[in-house]
């Protein structure tokens, strides 16, 4: 089921349209199948002075203006030296950005760098941009192509703006349940197959396999192609998975959860993402049900915890035998509920408690 | 993956002979057969990721040509069983001949 890619050969990041920079292969062609395994570079200086603590044969190196001026200001022996030990590390690309690419190739700093390339066969790429524009760009595109990736059996949905992956054995309704969706105004994104990759911080985006884009199968309609039936706000081509729900058929479904109040999560790409267990049964109008679980969802993101609060009315009737204040909820966690660790950052209880009724009045008061 | 406790682990890897490859009707023949099994049937070819034996959509993104090796990987009940049905499907070319 899974199978990260966490490697980019040179040839492939030369080729790659995304990455907005034409670089030229200057020396050390014969190494363009060597393999960047990091997505962040390194700019190497200090181990131009042979010190080489922390270089990594598969990050890629960069030497901009200040690289190159040293080298410059070494004789030409303890240049290429220099360069040659640089080299000697196994690299898996050089990368020579406009400052040092200015100085044209007869530069005996250059044809040093592109000797010891050609000998090591480690590819001298040449950047027409300032190291600044080139690393951004490099670091762009290697959190692309270099992000933990995982396919998934499953149906990626967005239903108002929450991304909802469906799960479950075959035959049990997720593409139907996506079609339900789309038909009320939502947007399908995969099914199917779902490609899931990792976003920093803590975030998984699930796309479509390009060939599959826009399409759902439907058993007895046979394959739908959904934007042509709906148009183009019917699909949608990525999308960050908010909730997992797990289809399951009515007789194997625990009802354990009545409540709402065990967080379960899946666990994709290492993220823990929140889990419904949702049981499927002939006439259950499923559509409604996802799109209230968005609904839901939308409300934790926003702070609000419906099912704690509504057990935080009975606390508070119990401990004063009063009616529950009108300004909102207890802040203080229940001692009945079951330990529900902090789902998300945002999420905190002090976000959620409305202000007192005094600092609502106020402007109020004073536009009298 | 948790192992099931009655079932078992099976794969095996076949080589599609059919001269259209495992085009969409032959993909169809497959998804049904391996639905008629309750374990969890990969399937992985060449160039793309595992997909579900029992999803068309995935196996028809599999897309195997003549003479891809196709890897059937089985997990749970009568797991043996549903990855030597397949390969069979597969090495009869799906019941198109040669």
């Amino acid at each position: 089921m899974t199978k990260a890619q966490t490697e980019l050969t040179v040839r492939a990041l030369v080729e790659d349209e995304a990455l907005g920079i034409a670089f030229r292969v200057s020396a050390g062609a014969s190494g363009l199948d060597r393999l960047i395994r990091h997505s962040r570079i390194q700019k190497s200086g200090l181990a131009l002075a042979s010190h080489f603590h922390g270089i990594e044969s598969s990050r890629i190196q960069v030497l901009g203006l200040t690289e190159v001026s040293y080298l410059l200001s070494l004789p030409i022996g303890k240049c290429q030296q220099a360069v040659r030990h640089f080299f000697d590390r196994d690299l898996c690309c050089v990368i020579l950005t406009e400052g040092g690419g200015k100085l044209g190739e007869a530069s005996a700093a250059v044809v040093a760098l592109r000797e010891a390339a050609d000998e090591m066969e480690t590819p001298l790429l040449v950047s027409p941009e300032r190291s600044s524009r080139t690393i951004s760009a490099l670091h762009t595109l290697l959190d692309e192509r270099l992000a933990p990736r995982q396919r998934i059996h499953g149906v990626l949905v967005d239903v108002f703006e929450v991304g909802l992956l469906l799960l479950g054995s075959s035959g049990v309704g997720k593409s139907e349940v996506a079609l339900e969706l789309i038909m009320r105004g939502h947007r399908l994104v995969a099914d199917d197959v779902v490609d899931c990759v990792y976003r920093p911080p803590g975030m998984v985006f699930g796309a479509p396999a390009d060939l599959l884009r826009y399409y759902l199968e439907v058993r007895g309609l046979g394959i739908l192609n959904v934007k042509d039936l709906f148009g183009v706000t019917a699909v949608r081509e990525r999308k960050r998975i908010d909730v997992v729900v797990q289809l399951v058929e009515a007789s194997d479904h625990d009802p354990g959860d009545r409540l709402g109040l065990d967080e379960r999560t899946h666990s994709i790409l290492d993220v823990d993402v929140p889990k419904l267990l949702i049981g499927v049964r002939p006439g259950r109008d499923m559509a409604s049900i996802m799109e209230i679980a968005a609904r839901n969802e939308l409300l934790k993101q926003a702070g609000h915890h419906p099912v704690r609060d509504f057990f935080s009315r009975f606390d508070s009737s119990s401990d004063s035998e009063a009616p529950p204040a009108s300004g909102g909820p207890s802040t203080t966690p229940s001692s009945n509920l079951p330990p529900v660790g902090p789902r998300r950052d945002f999420s905190s209880r002090s976000i959620a408690t409305p202000p007192p009724e005094s600092a609502i009045s106020l402007p109020i008061k004073h536009r009298k | 993956m948790s192992e099931n406790a009655n079932g078992s682990r099976a794969e095996g890897q076949f080589s599609v002979v059919n001269a259209k490859g495992m085009h969409a009707r032959a993909a169809t023949q497959l998804v049904k057969l391996a639905s008629t099994f309750e374990c969890k049937i990969m399937l992985s070819g060449p160039e793309e990721e595992a997909v579900s034996a029992k999803s068309v959509m995935g196996v028809l993104l599999l897309c195997g040509a003549k003479g891809a090796i196709i890897q059937v990987v089985a997990d749970g009940e009568r797991a043996r069983e549903a990855v030597d049905a397949i390969g069979r499907l597969i090495a009869d070319g799906f019941g198109e001949g040669r």
